[in-house]
């Protein structure tokens, strides 16, 4: 066997934050290497390297033995590397063959020749046994086909190295088998294949090697013969640090009747038979990967979405709640997963961002007080302890962090009975994220029942008094939080789960 | 020589149009010195105010996001409506109420179009003005209607304490407006919705109902120009209004007001009608060329209109 691509030492840092660590990583021609870590492991970044999309801090890449600077992604797909993203690059209004080519039309005289790229394009169509209509447009096309164009699009630039980056998130069981199938004929063709999920099941279906990240380093590489899906969880896992955290205080009180019941919620497509209560004072936590169905069940429950079907209980009775209008008048509070484009509005005054709920107590003879508003604020920055110069100023001009608490702010002055945190801590600092959490802690304190989602599942430990489990849409368990570790939080999001009634385990 | 004017609070784009607009005043009067006559005042005043109170209602359509471009066609057919009224001898206020309600009515319509069925308001306002146009050819068969009734021509051409009525009017327009948007949940709502629909929606904000009510206020008081034009002029004819839609949104964008919704002031809005008028007065004045006046005001929208844009986009690369 052969080297195909070799990385020595690769090293990548934004600003003073270091994502990959000393990263030697080396593939073979025609072998299928699964690359696997929690979110934020280095994966994506370790692919934006190999594939030219931003250049390495330090550290020395080689290919087919030589040694290789990877510029730009034009740059990769001439020396043979070629990216299916999770989010397809094809142009939708475009034909198949018009997507096809795009870039690298072929011309005959100065002109398209369109006989040409027709005969290449069945050329390949049958070399690799897909059958797709050259003139239908790519936005008739299923996900899948769209990907199948892609791929042969790959092959026929003569890629030696493929990666795909969670090809099968919106593909159907029958869908998959057909993509598993065009892989194994790759790998016949002595082609090489990076391939990024989060579907352990995958992995062990077409991989033939292993490698698992965590924290900008890699633990190990591993043939898939020697793993089974819980020591690749603990691998991802890694050892999980007990030390550093403010204890958490729990406030929950289970002999009172349930906030929040929610029954068999359903949203064809995006989750399915979702249920769970959350008692007075409790942070219930969810834990599960991106793209498990999170925001979406929380979505539903505040009236952002529909949902297809579902019951939804306050206080024992039912709610119907059709608008987040509704949730707010319910008392039901969202504080969404993205703050810049869902939590604020950037451009405007970071003391009317932290009114907006409350507008109708910030009146004096029925006009609207800035002095009220201003006060409001003020409490807030204080309470939330934002860092800011002049609350008259935009929004826009603070830090992720104190963004992130303005959004919080708007919630201050309302009556809540359950708030919801989606994602509050991405992308800030650490000494934010610990506000947020003894945020969450005291709203808990004063008996409002906390939804609390994030990737990152330590976090998740530190502040919930319950955990409930998501895998690819379905709720598959609810542990109480007692001696939990990351691993085992890990090896339930991630393994494939037997019984999914969710007994006591 | 760049000196650099700008503290926390005080933006030169903020108030560059209105030292602009002090400028131009000062070399227009030195130009011509009857320009700062208490008569060439009061005339420019009156000539400002009918597109003036269309432009009132448009800030708060631009601030939400969207534009109007049926006003000028919705003054037309509410000219029209009350002057075919009053030639049947309907009782004034029952008129005017009757001219008011149509410019509402269609000012929903435009709002539910745009909220509704999320189409974007340049094309729905667009149809609108059409049907509109056909409208009035119907109303009207295509002919003027002229009609002197006292206690109506007051509306336009009468004064109280010397002032225009049409002024009084436009200024009691600007001083609600200015309520709304400063004082009122509704006006806050329209920012945010402009700045932020996603963002407005998770705040329990109900942007339709936010859309649909600006419209209807730009519809209604596009109505009131319309009558104020009828009334100043003894008619109502097919194509009063025709360009009305473009000097109002040019009045308050060259005011300062943002195109892409979520900022803006009415206040700016007047400062940007009367540079208009001023331009317009000035170039009378001093008897420049009507066509090269066209090319010169063109100009100036671009010219307001890509300072704002060029700064923003030199602000996100930087």
């Amino acid at each position: 066997m052969n080297k195909l691509l070799s990385l020595k030492k690769i090293c990548k840092s934004f600003g003073p934050v270091g994502v990959l660590k000393n990263v030697d990583f080396s593939l073979e021609r025609g072998e299928v290497r699964a690359l696997l870590g929690a979110n934020g492991a280095g994966k994506s970044t370790l692919i934006k390297i190999i594939g030219g999309v931003i250049p390495q801090t330090s550290g020395e890449i080689e290919l087919n033995g030589q040694p290789a600077q990877i510029v730009s992604p034009i740059d990769a797909q001439r020396k043979g590397i070629s990216i299916i993203h999770q989010e397809l690059s094809v142009i939708p209004q475009l034909t198949v063959l018009e997507n096809f080519f795009l870039g690298r039309e072929m011309t005959k005289n100065g002109v398209l020749d369109k006989k040409g790229m027709i005969q290449r394009y069945n050329e390949i169509c049958s070399e690799m046994g897909f059958d797709i209509p050259w003139r239908v447009r790519v936005r008739e096309l299923s996900i899948a086909k769209r990907q199948m164009v892609e791929i042969m699009k790959a092959v026929s630039c003569d890629s030696e190295l493929i990666i795909m980056d969670e090809p099968t998130t919106s593909l159907t069981d029958n869908e998959k088998k057909n993509l598993f199938q065009i892989i194994h004929s790759l790998k016949a063709k002595n082609k090489t294949i990076i391939y990024i999920s989060h579907m352990l099941e995958e992995v062990f279906e077409v991989c033939d090697n292993v490698t698992v990240m965590l924290g900008g380093e890699i633990v190990g590489n591993y043939p898939i013969g020697e793993l089974d899906q819980h020591r690749i969880a603990e691998l991802m896992a890694g050892e999980t640090l007990a030390v550093g955290h403010d204890q958490h205080v729990s406030h929950a009180d289970y002999s009172k009747t349930p906030v929040l019941e929610v029954k068999n919620l359903s949203h064809a497509g995006k989750f399915q038979d979702v249920s769970f209560t959350l008692y007075p004072g409790e942070i219930l936590g969810f834990a599960g990967l991106v793209g498990a169905g999170r925001s979406e069940i929380v979505r539903s429950i505040f009236g952002a979405d529909r949902c297809t079907d579902g019951e939804i209980l306050l206080d024992g009775k039912p709610c119907a709640i059709h608008s987040p209008a509704d949730a707010i008048r319910n008392g039901i509070g969202l504080i969404p997963e993205d703050r810049k484009t869902q939590g604020l509005v950037l451009k405007q005054e970071i003391y009317k961002n932290a009114t907006i709920l409350s507008l109708d107590a910030m009146k004096k003879n029925h006009m609207l007080n800035k002095k009220k508003e201003l006060d409001y604020t003020e409490k807030a920055v204080e309470k939330l302890t934002i860092k800011v110069s002049d609350i008259q100023n935009r929004v826009r001009s603070l830090s992720g962090g104190n963004q992130q608490k303005i959004v919080v702010a708007k919630w201050l002055g309302k009556d809540l009975r359950v708030l919801i945190f989606d994602e509050p801590t991405k992308g800030i600092d650490v000494r934010a994220k610990e506000d947020i959490f003894s945020t969450a802690e005291q709203f808990a304190a004063k008996g409002v029942a906390v939804i609390f989602i994030s990737s990152d599942l330590e976090e998740v430990l530190r502040v919930s008094d319950r955990i409930v489990m998501i895998h690819s849409g379905k709720l598959i368990k609810v542990r109480k939080n007692e001696n939990l570790t990351v691993a085992d939080l890990m090896n339930d999001i991630l393994v494939k789960q037997t019984i999914e009634d969710g007994g006591a385990k | 020589m760049m000196v650099k004017l700008e503290t926390k609070h005080f933006k030169m784009s903020d108030y560059g149009v209105l030292i602009g607009f002090i400028v131009l005043c000062v070399a227009v009067g030195i130009a011509a010195p009857t320009f700062f006559g208490a008569r060439n005042i009061l005339n420019l005043l009156r000539q400002s105010s009918i597109i003036g109170i269309i432009a009132v209602g448009m800030t708060s359509v631009i601030i939400s996001g969207n534009f109007d471009i049926s006003v000028g066609a919705i003054a037309a057919i509410s000219g029209a409506v009350v002057m075919k009224l009053l030639g049947n001898a309907v009782p004034l206020p029952l008129v005017i109420l009757a001219g008011l309600a149509l410019g509402l009515f269609i000012g929903v319509c435009n709002g539910v179009v745009v909220a509704k069925f999320a189409v974007p308001s340049l094309i729905a306002t667009m149809g609108m003005t059409t049907i509109l146009n056909g409208a009035v050819l119907m109303v009207t068969g295509g002919y003027p209607i002229s009609g002197k009734y006292d206690l109506f021509d007051y509306i336009g051409n009468g004064y109280i304490l010397n002032i225009p009525i049409p002024v009084i009017i436009f200024a009691l327009a600007v001083a609600g407006m200015f309520f709304i948007l400063r004082s009122t949940k509704f006006g806050r709502y329209i920012f945010a919705v402009g700045g932020n629909e996603e963002s407005s929606r998770l705040s329990g904000i109900k942007p339709d109902r936010i859309k649909i009510m600006v419209f209807a206020v730009s519809g209604m008081l596009s109505a009131l120009a319309g009558i104020v034009l009828s009334s100043r002029l003894g008619t109502a004819t097919p194509v009063a209004g025709a360009g009305y839609d473009m000097d109002a949104i040019a009045s308050v964008v060259i005011g300062g007001t943002s195109v892409l919704g979520g900022e803006g002031s009415v206040l700016k809005t007047v400062i940007g009608v009367l540079f208009m008028s001023v331009i317009n007065n000035a170039f009378n004045l001093l008897g420049v060329d009507v066509y090269f006046q066209y090319i010169v005001k063109g100009l100036i929208i671009i010219i307001a209109v890509g300072a704002d844009s060029y700064s923003r986009k030199k602000a996100m690369l930087a």
